[in-house]
């Protein structure tokens, strides 16, 4: 499995890096371990003007395997982004499907943050960041709120 | 009684093998072919040490063993084609690959995905051998077209030569006064030939440029794998995959298209032969794609 692994990120890697989707930058992916992605705040949206990093890490069963995905250092103020960078997403864990990409998961994440019209922190952050493992994917997510 | 020792010896091959002693486990699986010389097991797991250490003659002749006690051998059929596809024997080769990825699916062997690997690699190296070939004869072919080319212009400049010294020898006060409009006819041809050259450098550049990579057009693409596929199969919902690759997340993900997030079990895949025949076809005139 571990070559379809390597060939199917040099080849997301090649494609965003020649044709990048708006907003949405490479900055590191010097391993098929973990890339790190910057994340514009589309302008028109309530994180116009911001900028925030995504960080990537794969399993060598990607894409039969979610990927993790974390925001880094500046984490925006969302309903659905807890303050340790951890994203309640749903593509990125039960709904995931090997068809997802590195970019459509930005693609997902952008307009997640683009439809946003409250910035606030989702209501258990407090509890839920004491209590998180260290990856995302080992919490059990309930996705209830398709509004935000 | 040899039976059980030559498993004893198979045992201690594997441990040398997944320690990576290719050399010692070749010694142990050697002993257990000759207490046992019937087992295809031991050809197999012998021909897999030689292909790490690169022998491939070895592996072609262990391979060929192996076939012979069981025709169906998927690893036999797998490693005779990669070990075919070093010595350039590529249509051997793609065909044994063949061969060992049909069985693989069929015995639902979990490493078709490799074999289809080095299917894929196999056509390339094919590719890339002829196109050398190809690549050699053209340039050739082009040396010789611009020598005459060459030769013609030679001749032309001469005869104009010539006229000037009939001329010259004639006439030599007014030799001068021509000069100019014979180094000017002389300047036309050159001017002509050079053109006649030129032109037919970029017919063989255009020629060499059509046979290189470019992209490969999506529809050919396996959506999860990303890769160009082989073996297309087609969903309920119209949507066609490489057929490892989804049968693979089917056991690792779920039964559903992984598009259309639709039920979908292996039992409703149908073979998108028309896509296939469109690879193949496109394959054939692209040669390069085939690893892409």
């Amino acid at each position: 499995m571990s070559a379809l692994f390597t060939k199917r990120l040099s080849k997301e890697l090649v494609d965003l890096k020649i044709n990048p989707p708006v907003g949405i930058e490479v900055t590191e992916a010097d391993t098929f371990k973990s890339w790190k992605l910057t994340l514009d705040g589309v302008d028109g949206t309530l994180y116009a003007g911001e900028r925030f990093t995504l960080e990537f890490r794969f399993s060598p069963n990607y894409p039969m395997e979610s990927p993790e995905v974390v925001f880094t250092g500046n984490i925006p103020i969302h309903p659905h982004i807890y303050s340790n960078g951890h994203i309640c997403l749903n593509v990125l864990y039960n709904q995931w499907s090997p068809v997802l990409s590195v970019r459509s998961v930005c693609l997902s994440i952008q307009s997640m943050l683009s439809s946003c019209t409250c910035k606030e922190p989702p209501p258990d952050n407090n509890h839920y960041v004491k209590t998180a493992k260290a990856s995302p994917k080992q919490t059990q997510w309930s996705f209830h709120d398709d509004s935000v | 009684m040899s039976v059980e020792r030559a498993e004893s010896h198979k045992v201690k091959g594997n441990t040398y093998f997944s320690k990576k002693d290719y050399d010692s486990a070749t010694r142990e699986y050697s002993e257990a072919i000759n207490l046992n010389p019937r087992n295809v097991v031991y050809y197999t797991n012998r021909a897999l040490c030689y292909l790490r250490l690169k022998k491939y003659d070895n592996v072609i002749s262990d391979c060929k063993t192996a076939i012979s006690i069981d025709a169906n051998s998927v690893k036999g059929h797998y490693m005779l084609g990669q070990a075919l596809t070093e010595k350039a024997e590529f249509d051997l080769a793609i065909s044994h690959l063949q061969t060992a990825y049909d069985l693989a699916i069929k015995d639902k062997v979990t490493f078709s995905g490799e074999i289809i690997q080095a299917l894929l690699s196999a056509k390339k190296r094919k590719w890339e051998l002829e196109e050398q070939r190809l690549r050699k004869n053209e340039s050739e072919f082009l040396k010789y077209i611009k020598g005459l080319i060459n030769t013609e212009r030679e001749k032309q400049l001469q005869k104009v030569n010539q006229s000037k010294n009939s001329f010259g020898s004639t006439i030599s006060k007014l030799v001068n006064l021509h000069s100019t409009e014979i180094q000017d006819k002389l300047d036309q041809i050159n001017k002509s030939y050079d053109e006649k050259l030129s032109q037919i450098e970029q017919v063989f550049a255009q020629s060499e440029e059509n046979r290189g990579p470019k992209e490969v057009p999506d529809y050919f693409l396996d959506k999860i794998s990303f890769n160009i596929m082989y073996d297309p199969v087609i969903t309920p919902s119209g949507i066609t995959y490489e057929r490892t690759h989804l049968k693979e997340h089917f056991k690792k993900i779920g039964h559903f298209d992984p598009l259309s997030r639709l039920e979908c079990r292996e039992a409703d895949l149908y073979p998108n032969l028309a896509l296939k025949e469109a690879i193949e076809d496109y394959l054939n005139k692209n040669g390069w794609a085939a690893d892409y």
